[in-house]
């Protein structure tokens, strides 16, 4: 049935090709071969499987949405449980904070039972501490200048590190998203392929041009490298490709030069992803370990971060309240720029 | 609008908190440093080292009198003024001390109360009544005890035979109850027949004055003489048969005596009385005599008046007789009747008696209540005895307290009339150690009078092993003192604190220029020198009431750097010789010692070290 029903349709197509005139027959459709009767059950059965598939996708949406929400709200737990636990032990004395968590550095090498220990006795977990202290604090801020001193290598090593990049990505961005010749283009490409390189294929290099440079076990092997980082100057170029070009070419009948276009036009409608970005690359780089180990031999220049990664035994009695105070510099920051944030990376994607 | 604004603000926040944590941040860290030295203290340490250690075995003594005299000071005295000082050269008799007058007595008075609280109880006690006794009571009790005693022995014999008397006595009992019940019959009849005998002799005087004329015949009723005939007797005349047969006794008299008196012992010893062989079998009716009635009688008067005459005479021969058998059966039924009643009574007190167990039981408890009593007799004498003491040595007592009281008050008294200390002998004033408003105590001492001529002598504490080459009468070298001429040793004993390991050695000690007590002497027995395994500098050790002990720093590293903090271990000085000392304890292998801190250190403290890293040498 289906074969003749092609085969007329094809007859007629090459007929009509040919522009050779016959009699339509019409064909009735399935509707037309259906009664009144027919049809009104056919619309009834049809109401009622479209009324079943609509339940069952409410139902399915319902469901996913919930498994969704279950999931973000574990993700929310085990991301601020750990930030919790640091603030509320970081009132905790050296000596409870022994207690409870000593057991987890008898573990490593070097003690004597180390996994057995950790085996027989898991640390505890405190919620409420034994006695609310800020004995943490005084050590740390009072008879710790080191601590100090650290911090200010974070701060001094993450600000330049955050500005230089800003204005370097800045610069680059705009040649990249004005100017795309298709050397400019290979350039990009290359920027691409650097950025999807993991960080510790490019350390190696790096040590060995800061060697070269004469900069090693000084602060500039950790900021230069930042500074010339592919990530921010992708990401701006992305976001100046997106402004319309009208805009440029009205500045420029107007007479601006290109420094002013680039200050005037390109720069304010990105201010948006230089936030975001400045955000980012400052959490970033205020949480790098393995920049200063590898190139700040010099433990007096490392920053916060490496110390926060090395603790041991002897300094566990301050290690919470040294995290609560390093935290408080990227919650401010994240404070300030947060709806930069989410604007820059939300519309970074948008053509 | 609104919420840009808003926005704004709170980035206005964020700012001004960043701005302020990094002034803060800078604040404290341009300050870090002179916080952590002002609070953490710097010492210097060094090194415990195995070392050669030379040293010289001395000890130091102090020059003492040995014939100081002590001169001890006033309870509750105060003193007003101290007149002389050490070594200076006093007279027997010279004020030493002057004393502030007395205003409070109320130590006399409590002392002079105490004392008349003495007197009093002295004479309460000498007043006591005497604690002679005689014990009556106690002596009336044993006495009672032992009669009883004597009684239950001899309750115990008669209980003995208790059952053997009652039988005895319920055997008499029973055969003399019979014999009083025959013999009561017996007399019954015997009464009768008397009774009947004298009516018909009344019935014969009676017919007898109705012959002589004297009486009217009037028949009364049961009296009638034989020869009336009995008017209502309708039988014939008796044919005359003879009185006696009539009258005759019908009871046979019994074979012996049916009662023989029981005795008054209900004992069984008596024999129980054997009833009457014979029973009583006939009733004793009397019969009476035939009488003639008057109807009959005779007209012959002379007949029958003879007839009457000599039946009177019968009757009253048979009265006798019936009245002897009366006599003699009432004499039977009495003697019947008391040995019941006796039988009775021994039943009764035999009964009465206690049974074998009971008298043994009785007898054991007469016999405990006499140890009893005579145990209360021994205790009542001893505690008189003792009490009699007591008595005694109370009085004693009071009169020794009375005389201790008597001093005690002489000698207040006289001390709160003191009122200043003299020295009591001639020589040099030492150890005074009062001054001006000191509280003086009776042990305290106030100061020492040195005799001129006294000697003096220096005892040294020196290590067992130094002393064995020390002997009494060597000499120790006394160069270093121009004024002394010898140090002898005089004796050599173990120190009471460490005797093991320590010995004291006495020395006596002259001089020609004059020594003064409290003169401090070294000595030095020799010199040697030994290696030790840890050498430090003597600065580093200290001592307090848990004995010696030296800080060890422990150094701890960390990505902060290094901490050091000070741990305190107990130690031994083994040997000194002025700089450094040797020391034994626990972690002292190449430990970094202590031995100079900027301030007082504490177990655990954290402490900063020295740094010589600039310096040149």
């Amino acid at each position: 049935m289906e074969e003749n029903l092609y085969q007329q349709r094809k007859d007629e197509a090459s007929r009509a090709r040919r522009k050779v005139q016959t009699t339509y027959v019409h064909q009735p459709s399935f509707f037309e071969k259906m009664d009144e009767k027919e049809r009104e059950e056919f619309f009834a059965r049809e109401k009622k499987r479209s009324e079943r598939a609509l339940r069952a996708r409410f139902i399915r949406n319902r469901i996913s949405i919930g498994f969704g929400f279950l999931i973000a709200l574990a993700a929310s737990i085990l991301a601020i449980v750990p930030v919790f636990y640091t603030f509320i032990n970081s009132f905790m004395s050296s000596a409870e904070i022994s207690s409870n968590y000593g057991v987890i550095f008898q573990s490593l090498s070097g003690h004597v039972q180390q996994g057995a220990t950790y085996l027989a006795s898991t640390p505890t977990l405190t919620m409420v501490p034994q006695r609310v202290t800020f004995e943490q604090y005084a050590n740390l801020l009072f008879m710790s200048p080191t601590y100090l001193f650290k911090f200010w290598n974070s701060i001094i090593l993450v600000v330049p590190i955050v500005v230089g990049q800003m204005i370097a990505s800045c610069l680059a961005a705009y040649s990249f998203a004005r100017y795309r010749k298709k050397r400019r283009e290979v350039l990009f490409f290359s920027y691409i392929i650097l950025m999807l390189m993991p960080f510790q294929v490019t350390l190696v290099p790096n040590y060995m041009i800061a060697d070269q440079l004469g900069i090693l076990n000084t602060r500039w092997a950790i900021i230069l490298p930042g500074i010339f980082s592919t990530f921010a100057i992708y990401l701006l170029t992305k976001y100046m490709r997106q402004i319309p070009i009208a805009y440029i070419e009205a500045t420029k009948l107007d007479g601006a030069t290109e420094w002013q276009i680039f200050t005037r036009i390109a720069v304010p409608m990105c201010k948006n992803a230089i936030f975001a970005l400045s955000i980012l690359l400052f959490i970033d780089y205020w949480n790098m370990v393995e920049q200063p180990l590898v190139l700040l031999t010099d433990v007096s220049k490392q920053p916060m971060s490496v110390f926060l990664s090395q603790i041991n035994e002897a300094e566990i009695g301050i290690a919470f309240a040294a995290s609560a105070l390093y935290m408080i510099p990227p919650l401010l920051i994240f404070l300030w720029g947060e709806d930069y944030l989410v604007e820059g990376i939300s519309r970074a994607g948008v053509k | 609008m609104k919420k840009h604004e808003s926005k704004k603000n709170s980035r206005r926040w964020v700012i001004r908190a960043m701005v302020t944590f990094l002034v803060v941040l800078a604040l404290l860290t341009f300050f870090s440093n002179t916080i952590m030295n002002a609070t953490i203290p710097l010492v210097v340490t060094s090194t415990a080292t195995r070392g050669n250690l030379a040293f010289t075995n001395s000890a130091t003594g102090q020059v003492v009198s040995d014939s100081e005299i002590k001169v001890k000071g006033l309870e509750g005295r105060t003193v007003s003024e101290v007149l002389h000082t050490n070594y200076d050269q006093v007279q027997a008799g010279d004020v030493i001390v002057t004393l502030l007058p007395v205003e409070d007595m109320s130590d006399l008075e409590t002392l002079e109360s105490d004392l008349r609280t003495a007197q009093r109880n002295l004479e309460y006690a000498r007043r006591a009544p005497s604690h002679a006794n005689t014990f009556i009571t106690e002596t009336q009790a044993v006495r009672t005890a032992e009669r009883n005693l004597a009684q239950a022995q001899a309750d115990i014999n008669s209980a003995a035979t208790r059952d053997e008397a009652i039988a005895a006595a319920r055997a008499t009992l029973s055969a003399n109850q019979a014999a009083a019940a025959a013999l009561t019959t017996q007399v019954a009849a015997a009464t009768a027949s008397v009774e009947a005998i004298q009516l018909q002799i009344e019935a014969c005087y009676a017919r007898l004055a109705v012959i002589d004329g004297t009486a009217v015949v009037t028949p009364v009723p049961g009296m009638y003489c034989k020869l009336d005939p009995d008017p209502s007797d309708t039988t014939p005349e008796p044919t005359g048969e003879p009185l006696e047969e009539v009258v005759a006794d019908p009871t046979p008299e019994p074979t012996g005596d049916p009662t023989p008196a029981p005795t008054a012992d209900p004992t069984p010893t008596t024999e129980p009385t054997v009833a009457p062989t014979t029973e009583p079998t006939v009733t004793p009716t009397v019969t009476p005599v035939p009488a003639v009635p008057t109807s009959a009688i005779p007209t012959n008067n002379s007949n029958d008046r003879t007839a009457i005459l000599n039946q009177i005479a019968q009757l009253q021969q048979q009265l006798v007789e019936a009245q002897n058998r009366l006599a003699g059966y009432s004499a039977q039924l009495t003697a019947a009747n008391e040995a019941v009643t006796a039988a009775t009574t021994a039943i009764t007190t035999a009964e009465a008696l206690p049974s074998s167990y009971a008298a043994q039981d009785a007898l054991v408890d007469a016999q405990a209540a006499l140890d009893a009593a005579n145990l209360a007799l021994s205790d009542a004498r001893i505690n008189a005895g003792i009490n009699a003491d007591k008595a005694q040595d109370s009085i004693e007592d009071y009169e020794r307290q009375i005389e201790t009281l008597t001093a005690k008050v002489n000698k207040k008294r006289a001390e709160l009339e003191q009122t200043e200390i003299v020295a009591p002998a001639d020589g040099y004033l030492y150890n005074v150690g009062v001054s001006e408003g000191d509280k003086l105590t009776a042990e305290g001492l106030v100061f020492s009078i040195v005799p001129q001529d006294s000697t003096y002598s220096v005892s040294f504490t020196f290590p067992t092993t130094v002393v064995q080459n020390m002997q009494p009468g060597q000499e120790f070298s006394s160069s270093n003192y121009y004024w002394i001429n010898k140090i002898v040793i005089t004796s050599i004993k173990p120190d009471p604190q460490n005797p093991r390991e320590s010995r004291i050695v006495k020395c006596s000690v002259s001089s020609d220029y004059g020594l003064m007590p409290g003169e401090s002497i070294t000595v030095t027995a020799d010199r040697s020198n030994a290696t030790y395994d840890h050498v430090v500098a003597a600065s580093a050790v200290s001592e307090d009431n848990s004995g010696k002990f030296v800080y060890v720093v422990i150094r701890s590293s960390g990505p902060l750097g290094d901490r050091y903090v000070v741990r305190r271990v107990t130690v031994n000085v083994e040997e000194t010789s002025g700089a450094f000392v040797a020391i034994s304890g626990e972690g002292l292998d190449n430990a970094m010692v202590v031995t100079r801190s900027e301030q007082p250190l504490h177990n655990g403290d954290r402490v900063r070290l020295e740094d010589y890293s600039g310096d040149s040498n």
